[in-house]
């Protein structure tokens, strides 16, 4: 790049701020800033715009139970390209709701816009896991039965899970059990370990 | 560049059908893909339910990833087509740059003063942007993309991301300027 004008600069002024420029871009911008009142007093507003933005925090978005309902509906790769079914609003998502829901597991209604309800009869733990792996191996991965404390919030669900790369795969159940799969070649009496010493979590069982 | 290292390596994985790898580059972007598509729906439960089906088309074609464009801007571009695909079936808007931004009415920026945050006051500034330049602004400024990145989610040729950015910055300097913001109060 050579050469750039004041109205070539101008354009590239937000992406100098962001530091997206190559370096030679960015070199040229700075040679222009260093002898334009205009261009500084542009650049100063767009770093303070760019800092205003990013200290918006992230929406709230149930990510682990979105991720669940993500992982049910998979389906195979590179399958014929065709419609995908209309993915269903389900309530847990919104933020308003993540924002106010006062507890996890309490709140059993989770349950039901999970999955189907569960039959009675059958422990979640003996029933047929939510999805399959459409690669064919899910079954091989261990996988953890927990219960989270009533006062567990949806945050601190999701910073455990994605601490230890866990998964959801299963429940909530009516007792509340969910069942958890573990990444590849992960130790599971040790996450299980982990689990166990988390305030949030009640209960834990290992796999047999 | 603003490519989060990694999720070129976990889109390969993706491709090779690993769940494990989708769940880490779910877990690295639904919230910024979720903030982008809520930014240009403004509908909580579509934007949750298109971010859904995002994942789905990238668990399906990661396999079809050449790697020409950063894994973000792969997904992101997959992002904005489903947007446009809602916009195009509800009649939305034009894809041009025809509807006019909001006048900002006084009344309204009195309604955003009296809420008295300043994060409000740039939402309350952000939405009356076209919602071309909105989507413009927001990957250059959340996602630090640089405009060939913004060219290729929006597809629009690069000159089309300097404009609309600079358009969008010339109405938020006056909303904010407004709030006071726009001369480092904010």
């Amino acid at each position: 790049m050579n050469g750039l004008t004041r109205e070539d600069v101008a354009g590239r002024l937000p992406f100098a701020v962001n530091g997206s420029l190559a370096p030679e871009e960015a070199r040229e911008v700075e040679d222009w800033l260093a002898r334009d009142p205009d261009l500084q007093d542009d650049a100063g507003f767009l770093t303070r715009l760019r800092a205003l933005m990013r200290a918006e925090p992230l929406p709230q978005t149930g990510t682990e139970f979105a991720l669940a309902r993500l992982m049910r509906d998979l389906p195979p790769q590179q399958a014929p390209a065709g419609p995908v079914a209309p993915a269903r609003w389900q309530g847990w998502q919104a933020p308003a709701f993540a924002a106010g829901i006062a507890a996890l597991v309490a709140g059993l209604g989770t349950a039901a816009l999970m999955r189907p309800p569960a039959p009675a009869e059958a422990p979640i733990y003996e029933q047929a896991p939510v999805y399959e792996q459409a690669s064919g191996d899910a079954a091989e991965l261990p996988r953890l039965t927990v219960t989270f404390a009533p006062e567990a919030r949806l945050a601190e669900v999701s910073a455990l899970l994605q601490a230890q790369d866990l998964l959801i795969v299963d429940g909530p159940g009516a007792l509340g059990l969910y069942r958890l799969e573990l990444p590849p070649g992960a130790d599971a009496a040790a996450v299980a370990a982990a689990l166990a010493r988390a305030p949030i979590v009640a209960s834990v069982e290992a796999p047999e | 560049m603003s490519a989060a290292p990694g999720l070129e390596a976990l889109l390969a994985r993706v491709a090779a059908g690993d769940r494990t790898a989708l769940a880490a580059l779910y877990r690295a972007l639904e919230k910024p893909l979720y903030r982008f598509v809520q930014g240009k729906l403004n509908d909580p439960a579509q934007s949750a339910d298109l971010v859904h089906d995002v994942f789905l088309e990238v668990w399906r074609n990661a396999p079809r990833f050449e790697g020409r464009s950063a894994a973000k801007t792969w997904v992101f571009g997959i992002a904005y087509r489903k947007v446009i695909d809602v916009f195009r079936a509800q009649a939305r808007v034009r894809l041009t740059d025809e509807i006019p931004e909001a006048e900002d009415d006084a009344p309204a920026a009195l309604d955003c003063m009296a809420a008295g945050q300043a994060q409000e006051r740039l939402r309350h500034c952000l939405d009356r942007l076209k919602p071309e330049h909105r989507a413009a602004i927001n990957l250059a400024f959340y996602e630090d993309m640089g405009y060939r990145e913004i060219a290729e989610v929006t597809a629009v040729p690069e000159g089309t991301v300097k404009t609309r950015i600079f358009h969008a910055k010339k109405l938020l300097q006056h909303c904010l300027g407004q709030f006071g913001i726009s001369e480092g109060q904010g």
